[in-house]
């Protein structure tokens, strides 16, 4: 049995948000998406839907940091630790395309 | 309509939820919305109440959400469960209608999306944002035979199906669609409804889907534009159910054009009809049919304005409603005439209970079980 083998994300890296195989849905700040391929449910909260935003567009996770930092009362390397994360979770779920 | 003089005739409640309505349609700006919140006393209860009777509690959300910081956190709390669980049904709807739709198509039966999911991708770029609970598919008359055996392949019951069984073409003349349900995983149902014909046996308005949309009105390629939704719209919100809600009035908003040709002649006075209604409770578009020209639309547009915002009103129309509402909306003694014997002849012709109810050898039979079935109908509610 072979597991799928991610690219490693740092800061320098620029990604993208793949929406291409999922129905999504913003309610408030929240976004709801599905996974048309296998009906699966994804419930993204406030901050991962404010870093789901920020990647409409072609963006280095550096950049997303910053704007999180200048938009939430956080220290650096905690933003950075919990972004890195996030994004880790969402290429687990085909959300991602790293550039 | 002022939201003042709606404030003061029908309440804060109903007076707030239009705000949502206008913001949502950009005709209003969210700081006017906080406004009237800070002025007034509001029950939220009564908010959410009259935001599922319109079936706009996802439109609701979203301007409320922008001035979430002076509204009560556990009428928003109720509010974002219901957006977040309808989601979740409305993509998986989508999922089954995208797939039984292919399943349809494999087999040879050219159909295609139309209405509750594709129409709310269309006009509001959200499948979440519009409440809907049918799934509705357009197909040809003569394939209903085929879709009803890949419906039942996969495991759907239709509904009436022994009416439509012993009496195919009686069937197929006075209704407009056959419906399918299945249990979904969720609990809820699935609920197809495959149109062959886009208006109702009782509508004295006729027309079929090719004229409507066009001979292309079955192609997979693309999406059906705003405009042909619109005329769609006009004919399902406005001819077909008198505009029974403020979603019904929303969703024309949505996809609005001032094209005077997107609207075959029959439809125009239902198109004027929506124009005198959402111009004054939702300001859009802002240029209102004056009033004159046609008594009888006028009188109409007061009588479904004062049924919009009497709050009780906002329910499915019975039919000898809709028959009242058909005769003040008609222009002319020929066109009432016909309403009434329309419904006469609906009254009278057998429908999918008498036939359910009770076996008989010949269609004709139940012209006289029907009266006995009414009459017992009758007397055990007066007995209850």
């Amino acid at each position: 049995m072979s597991f799928p083998v991610f690219p490693v994300l740092t800061k320098d890296v620029t990604v993208h948000r793949n929406e291409k195989d999922f129905l999504i849905s913003h309610i408030g700040d929240e976004v709801v998406l599905m996974d048309v391929k296998d009906g699966r449910y994804i419930s993204v909260n406030q901050v991962g839907s404010n870093i789901w935003n920020l990647m409409e567009r072609p963006v280095t996770i550096s950049s997303i940091i910053t704007t999180l930092i200048e938009t939430y009362d956080i220290e650096e390397e905690q933003c950075e630790h919990e972004t890195l994360a996030f994004l880790n979770k969402i290429q687990e779920h085909n959300m991602l395309i790293v550039l | 309509m002022k939201i003042d003089e709606i404030n003061d005739r029908y309440g804060a409640e109903l007076a707030l939820i239009l705000c949502c309505c206008r913001a949502y349609l950009h005709v209003l700006p969210v700081s006017d919305v906080a406004g009237f919140i800070e002025q007034h006393d509001i029950s939220w209860d009564r908010v959410y109440a009259l935001s599922m009777q319109h079936k706009i509690r996802p439109i609701v959300h979203h301007v409320l959400y922008q001035v979430r910081h002076i509204v009560d956190p556990s009428f928003m709390e109720k509010l974002r469960t219901f957006c977040m669980a309808f989601s979740i049904v409305a993509f998986d709807r989508k999922r089954e209608s995208e797939r039984m739709l292919a399943l349809l198509r494999e087999n040879g039966i050219p159909a295609r999306l139309y209405k509750g999911l594709d129409f709310a991708e269309t006009a509001y770029g959200d499948i979440s944002m519009r409440e809907f609970s049918d799934m509705d598919i357009i197909i040809e008359e003569e394939n209903i035979e085929k879709v009803r055996t890949v419906m039942k392949s996969e495991g759907y019951e239709q509904h009436l199906s022994a009416y439509f069984e012993q009496y195919p073409q009686t069937f197929t003349k006075t209704h407009k669609d056959v419906s399918f349900r299945k249990p979904a995983p969720n609990g809820r149902l699935y609920n197809f409804e495959c149109h062959f014909r886009p208006v109702k046996w009782l509508m004295t308005l006729r027309c079929n889907f090719r004229e409507l949309i066009g001979e292309d009105y079955l192609s997979t390629n693309g999406r059906y534009s705003r405009s042909t939704y619109f005329r769609l719209m006009v004919l399902n919100n406005g001819a077909s159910d008198y505009y029974a809600d403020l979603r019904s009035l929303i969703d024309l908003a949505m996809v609005y054009s001032d094209d005077p040709d997107v609207i075959p002649g029959e439809l125009h006075r239902f198109r004027t009809l929506w124009e005198k209604l959402s111009g004054s409770l939702l300001c859009c578009p802002e240029e209102t049919a004056p009033a004159g020209g046609s008594l009888s639309l006028d009188r109409t547009a007061a009588f479904l304005q004062h049924r919009l915002l009497s709050g009780t009103g906002v329910q499915a129309l019975t039919f000898l409603q809709k028959v009242r509402i058909s005769i003040l909306f008609a222009d002319d003694i020929r066109t009432r005439g016909m309403i009434i014997l329309k419904a006469v002849h609906f009254l009278i012709l057998p429908n999918g209970n008498d036939i359910k109810g009770t076996r008989l050898p010949f269609y004709s039979m139940y012209f006289f079980t029907k009266p006995l079935r009414l009459a017992a109908g009758i007397i055990k509610r007066s007995l209850h």
